[in-house]
């Protein structure tokens, strides 16, 4: 029989893919809508984009759901298709997961406030976030990911969505600044906090992804290892991006990186993947550095 | 002193009825319209956004001293005089064509109100049209736009070019979101690049000179 995400999670460190934003841009089909809508327009693409990261040594993909919550496609005008572009993902992911690996329904924020910032209260945020968790568990996933939240307290809002939804393997994943005095969401809120909070919610895992590269992420890694005895997935970007003639560029080698998931691992990390800038060549570089082999340039 | 001190720390603080209470006492005591401004409001509130800069309070502090301090203005503005309501500079703000991010947008025209500009929100994916004619109606001295994607980011160009086609040679040109840089500020000819929701503010004060 086939092992189940929580067993293979005692046993290895889990590698999760990259980006799928940069593997979109990458191929010059950027200027659709919504990336989203890529699922029912060039769902061959988005396919073998899995397909690539399964290939490089990923145990879990991440499905191109990413901005495919109601209120999210409702400010692009797309809201009917909510059930139809979560359910098309789901079975492209599916097409190119082989046995023994594993689909993630993918859940990012709302991009919108909860007050006295914005407008859109938690209880709407909440039934968002369970319409969309309830699509991708009916489509077979293995496990859901929230990731990228800015805000303890829409992430706590998607946790209770989610649980509404069904019971499933449930990680939690925020975005962290680094300053001087440590580091916060958004919101101000510390890894600590968020560790705890979102463990009580109801996540059965907790992580930290985007916004940092992976040399800035190895700190944060040790303080939520310090908070949490729950597996933790730490997903950084390709180092910092810069800016050339108005475009962005993340320049970090797949080496570099792999070499600080290395450290990453020994900070306490249980999963990692990448996030902005990373593509299958790091996958690849990750998964060659944690099973022990010399990491090429 | 005591009254200015209470207006102050009320909007470093984030206390909107204390505010308004410390302007409406300030007026009734007789202290002037342009210290009350100066020194209590815009004064509490570039230190709100210098620590913002620093890390030291987050986003929602940052919104509340912003809430505390247009409830102030709302109090003095029947007492502005017409020069100091010129002096309010007028920003036509919204986001690129295309572009329905309205995130860093909102933050920044909180925070240019926060600072005292008169400031009109034109929403969501606005087109230059829409940009330059707005500015024309309400004699605005900046059009400020924010983009965060590489695809919508291109039609800030536009906001530029037809400004300069229409000779609008008064009103400045602010750029600001994620994938921007100065670079391509200068590219496409705006007038000033924001990095942030504070560099925002420092640079509308450097355009108008002041």
């Amino acid at each position: 029989m086939q092992k189940t995400f929580l067993e293979k999670a005692k046993e290895k460190t889990i590698i999760f893919d990259g980006a799928m934003g940069t593997l979109i841009m990458a191929a010059g089909v950027s200027s659709v809508k919504s990336p989203t809508l890529l699922n029912l327009e060039k769902p061959e693409l988005v396919t073998d984009f899995h397909k690539q990261y399964f290939d490089a040594g990923a145990d879990v993909v991440l499905t191109n759901t990413f901005g495919a919550n109601p209120i999210k496609l409702k400010g692009e005008g797309i809201a009917l298709q909510m059930e139809t572009l979560n359910r098309e993902a789901v079975k492209l992911a599916r097409q190119a997961c082989p046995g023994g690996k594993f689909v993630a329904g993918d859940i990012g924020p709302t991009g919108k406030m909860l007050p006295p910032i914005g407008d859109c209260t938690v209880e709407e945020m909440q039934e968002a976030f369970y319409l969309q968790a309830k699509v991708l568990i009916e489509s077979g996933v293995d496990l859901l990911i929230l990731e990228t939240m800015y805000s303890l307290e829409e992430a706590v809002g998607a946790v209770h969505g989610v649980r509404n939804a069904g019971d499933i393997i449930l990680i939690a994943s925020m975005t962290f600044n680094k300053t001087e005095m440590g580091y916060f969401t958004l919101m101000g809120e510390t890894v600590g906090q968020c560790a705890s909070t979102l463990e009580r919610a109801g996540a059965n895992m907790m992580g930290a992804n985007c916004t940092l590269g992976s040399a800035d992420m190895i700190d944060l890694t040790k303080e939520f290892r310090a908070s949490t005895a729950r597996p933790i997935l730490i997903q950084p970007n390709a180092g910092k991006p810069v800016t050339r003639k108005g475009v962005t560029y993340y320049e970090q080698r797949p080496s570099e990186f792999a070499q600080d998931a290395r450290i990453l691992k020994e900070m306490g990390a249980d999963m990692i993947g990448g996030c902005c800038g990373t593509n299958p060549e790091f996958i690849r570089a990750l998964t060659a550095a944690l099973s022990g082999n010399s990491i090429a340039d | 002193m005591g009254v200015l001190e209470d207006i102050y720390t009320a909007v470093v603080d984030g206390k909107v009825d204390y505010a308004v209470s410390g302007v409406e006492k300030g007026l009734h005591s007789g202290i002037s319209v342009d210290e009350i401004l100066n020194k209590g409001l815009i004064s509490a509130m570039d230190l709100v956004g210098e620590r913002f800069g620093k890390g030291q309070v987050f986003l929602p502090h940052v919104i509340w001293s912003a809430k505390a301090m247009q409830a102030g203005m709302e109090c003095l503005k029947p007492y502005l005089t017409g020069s100091q309501h010129e002096k309010t500079a007028k920003i036509i703000i919204g986001t690129a064509k295309g572009d329905i991010h309205d995130i860093g947008k909102n933050l920044v025209a909180m925070m240019l109100e926060g600072a005292g500009f008169d400031v009109f929100d034109l929403g969501v994916d606005v087109d230059s049209e829409t940009f330059v004619q707005k500015a024309v109606q309400e004699n605005a001295d900046i059009i400020a736009v924010s983009a965060l994607l590489t695809t919508t980011m291109i039609n800030m160009a536009d906001v530029v070019d037809l400004k300069n086609q229409k000779n609008l040679s008064s009103v400045k040109v602010l750029i600001g979101g994620a994938p921007l840089s100065t670079e391509y500020c200068e590219e496409i000819g705006a007038d000033a690049y924001g990095v942030d929701a504070m560099e925002a503010v420092t640079k509308v004060r450097q355009l108008l000179n002041r």
